[in-house]
């Protein structure tokens, strides 16, 4: 799918998931099998084009999860089952899938990209993963019922940075449960906003984890989803295309990898 | 659609070596495009009973504006019509639009948006030299010794000046800059004042006062050249540097260097609408005209006074006379040799009074004295202050017309809508702020039925029972060059051939620079006059001074410019600068809406935190709809030149819900 | 092969090839010598144009929704140099379906330039001969020495070259290295440092006008916007501020000086570090069209003086 022009697809179904963020189901019209942590590229024809990462993909369809920040997003808000929308994809290289133990850490919008994961491996039957997952507050926990019935397939620890009268969690951000961390030698997959995985990355060297073990997902502005328009170029990298998950020994001399 | 495609690239720079060594600013790579733009005008529309457009044939709703014209004409009189021309169009088409005003509706309303950026630099430098134009030449500057640039964002609203003024620069040329606002100069600059908004004439004179008080000025040249020296010397003498610094904020020494400086080196001053949006602003441009006269700074090559002009033909659309109190040429209305020559030329009558000037429309059609307006390319909506006002005096009309590109903010209130050309689409010519005369061509078919604006108007007038009889605007240019001195002899031939004149032109040969051998009034003229404080300032209930200004990225209104994807990202939305200090102290965070409360109206706004502006200052730039700085500044008037003081209005930071 | 072409044949042979093709040639307006589509070969003048024809493949504004019949073209008089510029960003484009479909359907006839440039480098990327055109034109004598290794240019009006013809084309290179002395860009990818104050000096006189961005032929960025029936794809620079802006507000490179720096590392550093190749084919436009002269040649020396 290397090309500007999107399909055409229908929206099934629209759910609220926080206040500020919305899923949708659409059918995948293009029949790749995507990697889990991918992305697609949806359009609102004659509003524009904005980079979604999936969050499961079942039965030839494709969940995404978009928050409301800005111009195209707010017109996501605005559509209905049986509107169209555009797409192409999938995009970028995504998580791996190894033989070993992986410890997931992500914050706010960071869990779709991460369920795409956690349901492949279900897919296969395997439990040797770990979640953690922060929000501000327990209104914005996104994928609820995912997490509900994460925790009986593996351990799933979440926290609130401020929580309310209905919370009996940990309060605080991630970094916070940190130390219920017990897998030394997994890999960590990190998604979220980029302080939080400045912190994140920090804390984790701080436990002794190795470099190469520490794989992020990154964020940028970007256009065209397969490495031509530039937007998205950090040092030799461009995230859509050789990302956007990266691993952080590669990636942390590369100052503005960081800002 | 190949065709288009193919000739809308041929708008690369050119490489001119005289206007813009080959460069064009951003606008000049992007801003283009709006001409191709989707949502152009492309028939005529008229409003029904139920205040929805309709689209209509030409003849349809010329008769529909000319009825309602003459109605109102024949009803209420001359004065209950006003015009307004624009400095988008071409000197034709201004030219017409006056002559539309002046011989088919008998008035002196007509005016356009140089009004509010430049009528006092006409008048400031009228009285001082006898011409209200940058005195020497873009190419010139480079010969110069020291820039003084008092008032204008260089860099950023005259991207060619400025960058001419960053290179030499580099080369080790001396850059002083005085603007309340840190700039982009100010940081090369080897001295920056940063005096407050307002108080530009008590510096000016204090500059002033060190020259005359250090006998650096030129004897000679003041003796010869110049007069009223005395009168100017006694009025100086009230600002001494310490004084001065009271006032203005600048540390004496700073006044004294920059002085000392100015008066000892080759030095032209530029300035734009820091300097002119005042109250005072004719009398901040005669100070600055006097500062060139006391050193001989101009009529030399490498001296000279440089007014920045912001749209593509401010100056030729003054020079054709579109503005209430001058005829074509800048003869006065009241003057009745001049108007004697256009008396004759045009059969007809002309009325000596001066006319309402763009401000003075509005509040007069508010006040339900002007009936109807007809408004050419502009989009005071957006573009004039107070825009509620604006809202309401337009509502309060019987008629509007309005001759567009695109559905502005301004036609939705209009009863008849003429589709126009863009300069793409049409011939004619242009004055650039060099008082060159350039001729443009078409090199786009215009959208659907869109006419150019010449032919417009023509068609009025003649639906009026005129027989206006141009077949093209260059007969249009025939007649300007017969009755207006600075283009006499000018035609398309000659500057085609020559690619532009710089006006005055005799016999195909333009003038470069300004004022070489003689004053065009004679000799120069000082004109003293006292500094008094803005009408509002800093006080008690109102503790912070709010000034406006443009970016980058946006021309005056945003009429166009918003059109263009890059260009609307590079200036995305409104806001407010505001001193990190200013900010700690109110509790203020990077990116929060605040609310700037003024005299004038109030409205909510992204505060954006910079040291590009000193403590007890907020700068808000004016373009967007979505909250029109101008909805909350100060429209007193300048009383001689009638500019309205954009540049300080009183304000008090308070929360929004 | 190597043919001669007669000066006095050339619009002939410009002609014959517009019977087939649609040309895209250099054209001279006033002063300006500019790339458009020509009428016939008496339009063709041979001069270094003021923009690569970029937009061939990169258009610098085009709404997408409005789909235009892709014919066969042939850009007529491209300089080395910009010819450099399509085969580096080929790179890039490669990866593109559009891009190849469109670059399947283009011919070049390269002009080999007679003498240096006033700002141009190109020597320092390989000199004016490049080593795959469709056909490359070099003046001599009364004529061209024509290279051709796309049948689309062979002509009978054209005879075989002599020897003599051949030696000079192949001398070429090197006899134009000793007019236009190549810079040194040796290791430059690894020694160029992002702590450098240079980017703040720049940054000082850089007035983000773009124009280094819009006139090089080796700058593909690009951007697409969407509003009611269009979708517009147009060149973006790196310079602008919203180049990197994303929803909120978060900048990865917020000020000036990283944004210079991004343009400069970009085409010296990481373009060759992925693909092995400088993003820059030393036409010196850059230097040319920016109006406060920021000069890629003096970056490249503060690194190899
Ligand atoms: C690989 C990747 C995966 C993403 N996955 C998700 C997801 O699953 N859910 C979700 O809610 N958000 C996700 N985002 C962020 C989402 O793309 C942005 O929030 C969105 O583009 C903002 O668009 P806007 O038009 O509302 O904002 P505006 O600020 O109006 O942006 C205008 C345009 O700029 C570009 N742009 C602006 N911000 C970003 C950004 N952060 N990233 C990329 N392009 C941007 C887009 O082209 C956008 O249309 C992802 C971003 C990336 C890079
Ligand atoms: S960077 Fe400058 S010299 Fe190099 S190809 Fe681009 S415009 Fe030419
Ligand atoms: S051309 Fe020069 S001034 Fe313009 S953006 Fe490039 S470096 Fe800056
Ligand atoms: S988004 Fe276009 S290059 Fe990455």
């Amino acid at each position: 799918m290397n090309t500007l022009n999107s399909m055409e697809t229908v929206i099934i179904d629209v759910w609220d998931e926080t206040p500020d963020i919305k899923s949708f189901l659409v059918n995948d019209v293009i029949g790749v099998l995507p990697n889990p942590g991918q992305f697609y590229e949806l359009r609102i024809f004659g509003r524009g084009e904005i980079p979604i990462s999936y969050g499961n993909y079942y039965d030839g369809k494709l969940l995404f999860s978009i928050k409301n920040v800005g111009y195209v997003t707010s017109y996501f808000h605005r559509l209905r089952s049986g509107d169209k929308v555009g797409i192409r994809g999938p995009y970028g290289n995504g998580w791996e899938i190894h033989d070993g133990r992986t410890v997931l850490i992500g914050g706010g919008i960071g869990l779709p990209p991460l369920s795409s994961y956690i349901e492949r491996m279900i897919k296969m039957n395997r439990k040797d993963i770990h979640l953690l997952y922060g929000a501000r507050t327990p209104g914005d926990i996104v994928y609820k019922e995912k997490l509900k019935k994460w925790k009986d397939l593996f351990r799933v620890d979440v926290t609130v940075d401020r929580g309310d009268e209905t919370w009996d969690g940990n309060v605080g951000v991630v970094t916070t449960i940190f130390n219920r961390i017990e897998w030394k030698d997994a890999r960590f997959y990190i998604i979220g906003p980029e302080v939080m995985m400045k912190f994140a990355v920090k804390e984790l060297l701080k436990m002794g984890i190795d470099e190469g073990k520490i794989y992020l997902s990154m964020e940028r502005k970007m256009k065209c989803g397969y490495g031509i328009c530039g937007h998205c170029n950090i040092g030799r990298f461009y995230v859509c295309r050789d990302g956007p998950v990266f691993r952080y020994d590669l990636i942390k001399d590369i100052p503005e990898s960081f800002h | 659609m190949e065709t288009d495609f193919k000739r809308i690239y041929n708008f690369i720079p050119s490489k001119r070596e005289d206007i813009n060594y080959g460069t064009l600013c951003i606008k000049g790579w992007k801003g283009l495009r709006y001409v191709k733009h989707n949502s152009r005008l492309k028939r005529p529309l008229i409003k029904d009973e139920k205040g929805n457009f309709k689209e209509a044939d030409w003849d349809t709703a010329v008769y529909t504006a000319i009825s309602s014209l003459m109605e109102i004409l024949g009803k209420y009189g001359p004065d209950s019509l006003a015009f307004q021309a624009s400095a988008k169009c071409t000197n034709e088409e201004n030219y017409l639009m006056q002559k539309l005003a002046r011989q088919v509706f008998h008035t002196n309303n007509v005016d356009h948006c140089a009004r509010s950026c430049h009528a006092s630099t006409i008048e400031g430098l009228i009285t001082s030299f006898g011409s209200g134009a940058m005195t020497t030449s873009i190419r010139d500057i480079d010969n110069a010794e020291l820039y003084f640039v008092i008032g204008s964002n260089t860099t950023e609203q005259h991207p060619v000046i400025g960058s001419r003024i960053i290179n030499n620069r580099m080369k080790g040329k001396t850059l002083i800059v005085a603007d309340p606002r840190k700039i982009k100069l100010a940081e090369m600059a080897d001295i920056y004042l940063r005096h407050y908004p307002g108080t530009d004439l008590a510096l000016l004179n204090s500059m002033a006062y060190v020259i005359i008080d250090k006998k650096l000025y030129d004897r000679e040249f003041i003796e010869k050249r110049t007069e009223n020296f005395e009168e100017f010397s006694r009025i100086i003498e009230n600002y001494d540097p310490d004084v001065a610094s009271r006032i203005t904020g600048v540390e004496p020494e700073y006044i004294e260097r920059a002085a000392v400086l100015y008066a000892t080196k080759k030095s032209i001053t530029f300035y734009a609408m820091g300097i002119t949006q005042h109250t005072q602003g004719t009398e901040n441009v005669q100070a600055i005209a006097n500062l060139a006269l006391l050193t001989g700074n101009v009529g030399r090559s490498g001296t000279g006074v440089a007014p920045l002009r912001g749209h593509n033909n401010v100056q030729g659309s003054s020079d054709m006379g579109a503005l209430c109190d001058f005829l074509p040429g800048y003869r006065r209305v009241y003057d009745e040799n001049g108007r004697k020559i256009f008396e004759e030329a045009w059969n007809c009558e002309l009325p000596a009074k001066p006319g309402l000037s763009l401000t003075e429309m509005f509040e007069y059609a508010l006040e339900g004295k002007i009936k109807a307006m007809y408004i050419m390319g502009e989009n005071p909506v957006l573009s004039e202050p107070e825009s509620e006002k604006i809202i309401k005096s337009l509502e309060n009309l019987e008629f509007l017309a309005v001759q567009d590109i695109f559905m502005t903010e301004t036609a939705e209130y209009a009863d008849v809508i003429f589709p126009s050309q863009s300069f793409a689409e049409k011939l004619g010519t242009f004055t650039n702020t060099e008082r060159r005369i350039q001729l443009i061509k078409p090199f786009l078919n215009p959208p659907g039925e869109a006419k150019s604006d010449w032919e417009i108007i023509q068609m009025i007038a003649n639906s009026a029972g005129y027989s206006w009889n141009y077949n093209d605007a260059s007969q249009i240019m025939d007649e300007i060059s017969r009755l207006v001195p600075q283009y006499s002899s000018v035609n398309y031939k000659c500057l085609e051939m020559t690619g532009g004149l710089q006006w005055p032109v005799r016999e195909c040969h333009g003038t470069e620079i300004l004022h070489a051998e003689r004053f065009t009034r004679g000799s120069g003229r000082f004109n003293p006059s006292e500094w008094k404080k803005p009408i509002e300032f800093w006080d008690q209930e109102y503790p912070f001074i709010l000034t406006t200004g443009r970016v980058y990225y946006q021309f005056h209104t945003g009429v166009m410019t918003r059109k263009v994807y890059l260009l609307e990202r590079e200036a995305p939305e409104p806001y407010v600068e505001i001193n990190p200090e200013d900010a700690k102290n109110m509790g203020i965070k990077n990116n929060e809406n605040i609310r700037i409360e003024t005299r004038h109206g109030e409205l909510c706004v992204k505060a954006r935190i910079t040291d590009m502006v000193p403590r007890g200052i907020l700068f808000m730039p004016f373009h967007y709809i979505e909250s029109p700085a101008n909805a909350v500044t100060n429209s007193n008037l300048d009383p001689r030149a009638k500019i309205p003081e954009l540049k300080v209005t009183g304000a008090r930071i308070g929360r929004c819900q | 092969m190597i043919y001669f072409l007669n000066e006095k044949n050339l619009p002939d042979y410009i002609n014959n090839l517009l019977k087939k093709y649609r040309v895209y040639g250099t054209k001279r307006i006033g002063n300006d010598v500019i790339f458009d589509y020509l009428d016939n070969g008496n339009e063709f003048y041979d001069g270094r144009s003021i923009l690569s024809p970029k937009n061939m493949i990169i258009p610098s504004w085009k709404n997408l929704n409005e789909h235009d019949n892709e014919k066969e073209t042939i850009i007529f008089g491209i300089r080395s140099c910009d010819l450099l510029g399509f085969q580096i960003m080929e790179s890039v484009l490669k990866l593109d379906i559009e891009y190849n479909m469109k670059r399947s359907l283009m011919h070049f006839a390269n002009f080999i330039c007679s003498e240096p440039c006033i700002y141009g480098f190109c020597t320092t990327f390989g000199g004016p001969k490049l080593n795959d055109s469709g056909a490359q034109f070099l003046r001599y004598r009364d004529g061209y020495i024509v290279e051709i290794r796309d049948n689309v240019f062979q002509s009978n009006l054209m005879t075989n070259a002599s020897e003599e013809m051949v030696k000079y084309l192949e001398g070429y290179n090197e006899h134009f290295s000793e007019l236009m002395a190549p810079l040194n860009t040796e290791d430059i990818e690894k020694k160029m440092s992002w702590n450098d104050d240079l980017w703040n000096e720049l940054a000082k006189k850089c007035i983000s006008c773009g124009a280094c961005n819009y006139s090089c032929p080796t700058c593909f960025c690009f951007d697409i916007n969407e509003g009611e029936n269009e979708r517009i794809m147009e060149w973006d620079s790196c310079i602008m501020e919203g180049f990197t802006r994303m929803a909120g507000g978060a900048n990865s490179r917020p000020d000036l000086s990283s944004r210079l720096r991004q343009r400069f590392m970009h085409k010296l550093s990481y373009h060759y570090l992925t693909y092995g190749i400088h993003l820059c084919s030393g036409c010196g436009r850059c230097y040319e069209t920016c109006p406060v002269k920021i000069d890629i040649r003096d970056v490249i020396r503060r690194y190899n003086p």
